[in-house]
């Protein structure tokens, strides 16, 4: 049976801050439970904490990126399903993230449209 | 500095019958895609990767009467447009987009070794006619490696295709799979603009993607 949003848990991990309020609001609107991280560290402690069932991933963060965010993250959780959100795509992280086994990538800006679509197809599959 | 050429390059992801019908209309022995309610989830994001990366190409304006195109797959065979044709009449959204850009003057340019092709090929139907559970991680690791040494192949064929027909006054426009290092090869030559926008990994699988 398909789960509803409110019962699906949502790990945004980004850096900025404009990014995250947004996407707050459109979050919330769908009825998915929200966490935020501005940070990948903070990231790895919220996913290991929430348990979520999938993670909204940047690639370009100070500090620890999302690739060294998302091989952390693998070491303990291989099930939880990622989505990379970036604005500086190219194929050597595409194959990085391949390698870890992200759901799906999508690059800066999209459609909001076509994020809700994404969210809601990886969540059923 | 030496002023470099601009190079669009847009990594894709193909669906799991892009290799099969490619060489089914190669060898005249075309057959129909699969069915199944995945195939069709596959096929749904592979249908949204193109029109995203139309979408994208779009914005950009090219010039494309000065584009010249080179796509993953399509072998120096000397009847090029017609596999191109053929493949987009069977539905393939990626060749419908090359066609696409064809009629707007855009020119297509054969690009792989077709033997080489040949031999991914062989190696794909290895795996997947191997059915036993056991044995596949083993397989697929063989594959894996065994594909890597013919994609460094393939690419070093695809980049002398690229450094010797493309004419004064054209830029490139390359399609080319994810696991492909073609352009780091390009990079030191061109000006390497990448146009990303979706890439469903797991609707489609990344053992395709050779």
């Amino acid at each position: 049976m398909k789960k509803k949003p409110e019962t699906m848990k949502v790990l945004l991990i980004d850096d900025e801050p404009e990014l995250l309020e947004v996407m707050k609001d459109l979050l919330e609107e769908q009825k998915y439970q929200l966490f935020c991280a501005s940070g990948g560290i903070r990231g790895v402690e919220l996913n290991e904490q929430q348990d979520p069932d999938l993670i909204l991933l940047d690639l370009r963060m100070p500090g620890m990126d999302g690739i060294e965010t998302l091989r952390s993250i693998r070491q303990s959780d291989e099930k939880v399903r990622v989505i990379i959100l970036t604005g500086y795509g190219c194929p050597d992280t595409i194959r990085d993230a391949a390698d870890l086994d992200v759901s799906e990538y999508l690059s800066k800006p999209f459609e909001n449209e076509d994020l809700i679509n994404v969210i809601a197809r990886t969540l059923e599959a | 500095m030496k002023d470099m050429k601009r190079l669009i390059y847009v990594p894709i992801l193909h669906a799991r019958d892009d290799s099969r019908h490619t060489a089914s209309v190669l060898d005249g022995n075309e057959t129909g895609g699969s069915s199944g309610s995945g195939m069709r989830k596959e096929l749904t994001a592979v249908d949204e990767m193109w029109e995203g990366i139309a979408a994208k190409i779009g914005e950009l304006n090219l010039p494309l009467n000065r584009a010249r195109i080179y796509q993953d797959g399509l072998p120096v065979c000397g009847n090029e447009l017609e596999v191109v044709t053929r493949l987009a009449e069977s539905g393939s959204p990626n060749f419908l987009f090359l066609l696409d850009l064809i009629q707007k003057r855009a020119k297509l340019e054969a690009t792989e070794d077709l033997d080489l092709l040949v031999r991914e090929y062989d190696l794909l139907n290895k795996l997947l006619m191997k059915n036993s559970s056991k044995d596949r991680k083993i397989m697929i690791a063989e594959y894996q490696s065994k594909s890597r040494e013919l994609l460094t192949l393939r690419d070093e064929f695809i980049l002398d295709r690229i450094n010797t027909t493309l004419q004064p006054g054209e830029f490139p426009v390359v399609f080319m799979g994810v696991m492909h290092r073609l352009d780091k090869m390009l990079e030191k030559n061109f000006l390497v603009s990448y146009v990303i926008y979706r890439l469903p990994f797991r609707s489609i699988g990344t053992i395709y993607n050779a």
